[in-house]
């Protein structure tokens, strides 16, 4: 019995600390990253280049020394971290920040690709990821899509939530917490939340045929309102109407059944003038002639003498 | 120094400051442009009222000179940059809807309330714009700014880009009173491509006549309606219908004709001219300016085309005799009263007694309507 509860406890040992190194690397993970850094944060070598940020998130130091950065997740082993590179151990809530421009040879922290790179997962995103020492297990992972990424503005994870979502982090914090804030602009979030625009323009027209179907209805229905009320006047008005026409000759009405008999004549008989909807004013010239002349039509004043 | 040194050096610091030492190809571009936009307002006689300031401004922003000494209309203090003001902090274009409520008859509207639907189908003109900035790069707020160009209405093109993206407002700007000047030449092709000989002569009941209760009534019915449900829209939609009550209410005329002539001129000249002067060729010829040129012209064909088929498509449910000429779609666009001048006259060229004119009116205001509802659901949204 106390054999099978040595090795028991043996085994529960051996399990625990493999779980526990495991544990420790995948305590790891992309935490910050900025796509385009147009002014903000430089390098050693004054590059404005974009950068991603690591986390440990647990509670042992450790090294970032031979894992795998990629970002093509067929080639799981695309940059190395060097085992020697000085500040790749990451003491417990510490980061480390990497630099990803295409120019490894400037450091361990520079690796060999760029993140706007949409070439591996196609549908215009990126892909980023960090695999452990044997570049087999996936350690973290993220894809973004690139056309939605605001220049010198990151996403990142909170640091101060348990199991926390990408969120726009607003002004990038590179080695520092994270700012998941408000602060962004509504057209940034918009930009991140529907980085196409569909989702805006179904809304948008979908506003604005509702605002004016209302609009169409109020006023359909306040115009029959003001038709029934003008038929109901004119009803009101028929009686004295037919009292005034009833008092002269009939003399008005024929003369507009007339010009109603003369329309319908032009029109159906095809006489009437050619409109071409345009309208003509003609200046007139008198043609200047010794016999228009006034002053030669003037009378000599007598002469007295 | 000598004197003859002395003179020499002044004449040559004299030199340095000229427009012909500062000038670069890019002024000379944009003077080109200029002469153009004042051709085709003078000459052409096409939106003169607008080519011609903005023309004219083109060259004003385009003298080239040595910085630093007040001119510039981007330069800190300059008289032109108190001018500009008007744009850049907005308060023109409302002033314009001011003006334009004022100046417009809705009665053809009020007495044809489903007209208004086309005027809300040509807003896709916008949207379509916007899906196609954002395609090609554009972050959200430009997008928004450029896709307004499809709502061919100049004043609310210019109030939300000063908004959401002020670096490219004399871009916005120009194309969208470019446009708006070539709508005799963009639409008619693509109505008569859309419709068939038997819809060109769809004949319209005449409208019924619209009492004067109704026509105060619908300015302020309007003003609620529409800016309860987009308060964004409030700066323009406010003044447009605030114009129109002034014209309607009938107590005050004096009020109503400053703002449709006096005020409106004002405004027009100064917005005109500072619109022009604000594309200086340092600021303006950029590739950007020519991506939003194009996507300017393709608002214009989109929304042109989805007012025509939104008539085809509604005359699906509409008795015969209740038809519309679907002539009357493109009017949709804003654009007043040049889009339903169009319609009139491609109307006219298949009938010569089918006038449309007054049926157009109708989508036509609506549009202007559409699109300020539209340019409010832009700045809620991005702004």
């Amino acid at each position: 019995m106390k054999r099978k509860l040595l090795l028991f406890f043996a085994v529960a040992c051996i399990g625990a600390t493999g779980t526990l190194r495991a544990q420790g690397i995948k305590a790891i993970r992309i935490n910050e990253v900025l796509v385009f850094n147009d002014s903000g944060y430089r390098d050693n070598y004054g590059v404005c280049g974009s950068w991603f940020e690591i986390y440990n998130t647990g509670v042992r130091t450790l090294s970032l020394g031979g894992c795998y950065i990629t970002n093509d997740p067929n080639t799981p082993k695309k940059y190395r971290i060097p085992k020697a590179a000085q500040n790749a151990t990451l003491p417990p809530k510490t980061y480390a920040l990497f630099f990803a421009y295409n120019e490894p040879s400037r450091s361990a922290f520079h690796v060999n690709f760029d993140l706007a790179d949409t070439g591996f997962i196609g549908g215009g995103r990126a892909f980023l990821a960090i695999y452990d020492q044997s570049g087999k297990e996936l350690i973290d992972s993220v894809s973004y899509l690139v056309s939605a990424q605001v220049p010198n503005r990151s996403f990142g994870k909170s640091e101060e939530v348990k199991n926390p979502e990408w969120e726009l982090a607003g002004n990038p914090t590179p080695m520092a917490l994270n700012h998941i804030s408000n602060d962004m602009s509504r057209a940034e979030i918009y930009q991140q939340k529907d980085p196409h625009g569909w989702l805006i323009t179904i809304t948008s027209m979908l506003v604005v045929f509702l605002l004016l179907i209302i609009i169409a209805l109020v006023f359909k229905g306040t115009g029959s309102y003001f038709k029934k009320q003008a038929l109901k006047q004119q009803a009101a008005d028929a009686p004295k109407q037919a009292a005034v026409s009833d008092a002269p000759s009939g003399t008005p009405e024929d003369e507009v059944a007339a010009a109603i008999a003369a329309a319908l004549h032009l029109y159906a008989d095809d006489c009437h003038e050619v409109e071409d909807n345009g309208f003509y004013l003609h200046r007139t010239f008198n043609q200047p002639s010794p016999w228009a002349n006034k002053s030669l039509n003037f009378k000599r004043n007598p002469i007295r003498k | 120094m000598s004197f003859a040194e002395t003179i020499s050096e002044n004449i040559s610091t004299f030199l340095s400051f000229t427009g012909f030492a500062n000038a670069t190809s890019g002024h000379l571009i944009m003077i080109l442009i200029g002469l153009i936009f004042l051709y085709l307002g003078i000459a052409k006689k096409w939106e003169p009222m607008l080519l011609v300031p903005i023309g004219f401004g083109i060259l004003v922003g385009n003298i080239p000179f040595q910085p630093g000494f007040q001119i510039g209309i981007y330069e800190d203090g300059s008289v032109l940059s108190y001018l500009y003001l008007g744009v850049v902090k907005g308060f023109y274009p409302p002033l314009i809807f001011l003006g334009i409520g004022a100046m417009t008859d809705f009665s053809a509207l009020i007495s044809n309330p489903k007209m208004v639907l086309i005027g809300a189908a040509a807003q896709f003109g916008i949207f379509g714009a916007y899906l196609t900035a954002t395609a090609l790069g554009f972050n959200a707020s430009e997008a928004g700014a450029i896709g307004i160009i499809g709502g061919a209405d100049g004043p609310t093109a210019i109030f939300l880009s000063s908004k959401l993206a002020p670096d490219l407002m004399g871009a916005i700007a120009v194309s969208a009173y470019s446009y708006m000047a070539l709508v005799p030449v963009i639409q008619p092709p693509i109505m008569k491509l859309l419709t068939t000989k038997k819809e060109r002569l769809i004949r319209m009941k005449p409208p019924r006549q619209v009492s004067q209760t109704e026509k105060i009534i619908f300015p302020i019915v309007g003003l609620l309606l529409t800016t309860f449900l987009v308060p964004s829209g409030l700066p323009l939609l406010g003044m447009l219908f605030f114009g129109n009550l002034l014209k309607e209410s009938g107590v005050t005329r004096r009020l109503a004709n400053t703002a449709s002539n006096a005020l409106m001129d004002i405004v027009t000249i100064l917005l005109g001219l500072t619109v022009g002067a604000s594309t200086q060729a340092t600021t303006f010829l950029t590739p950007k300016s020519v991506m939003i040129f194009g996507i300017g012209a393709l608002s214009f064909v989109i929304a042109t085309f989805s007012g025509v088929l939104f008539v085809k498509f509604f005359n699906l449910f509409l008795k015969e005799g209740n038809k519309i000429n679907p002539l009357i779609g493109n009017a949709g666009v804003s654009a007043v009263p040049d889009a339903a001048r169009v319609s009139q006259d491609v109307g006219l060229h298949y009938d010569k007694s089918n006038y449309l004119l007054m049926h157009a009116m109708g989508p036509n205001v609506s549009g202007v309507i559409g699109s300020a509802v539209a340019a409010g659901l832009l700045l809620g949204f991005l702004g």
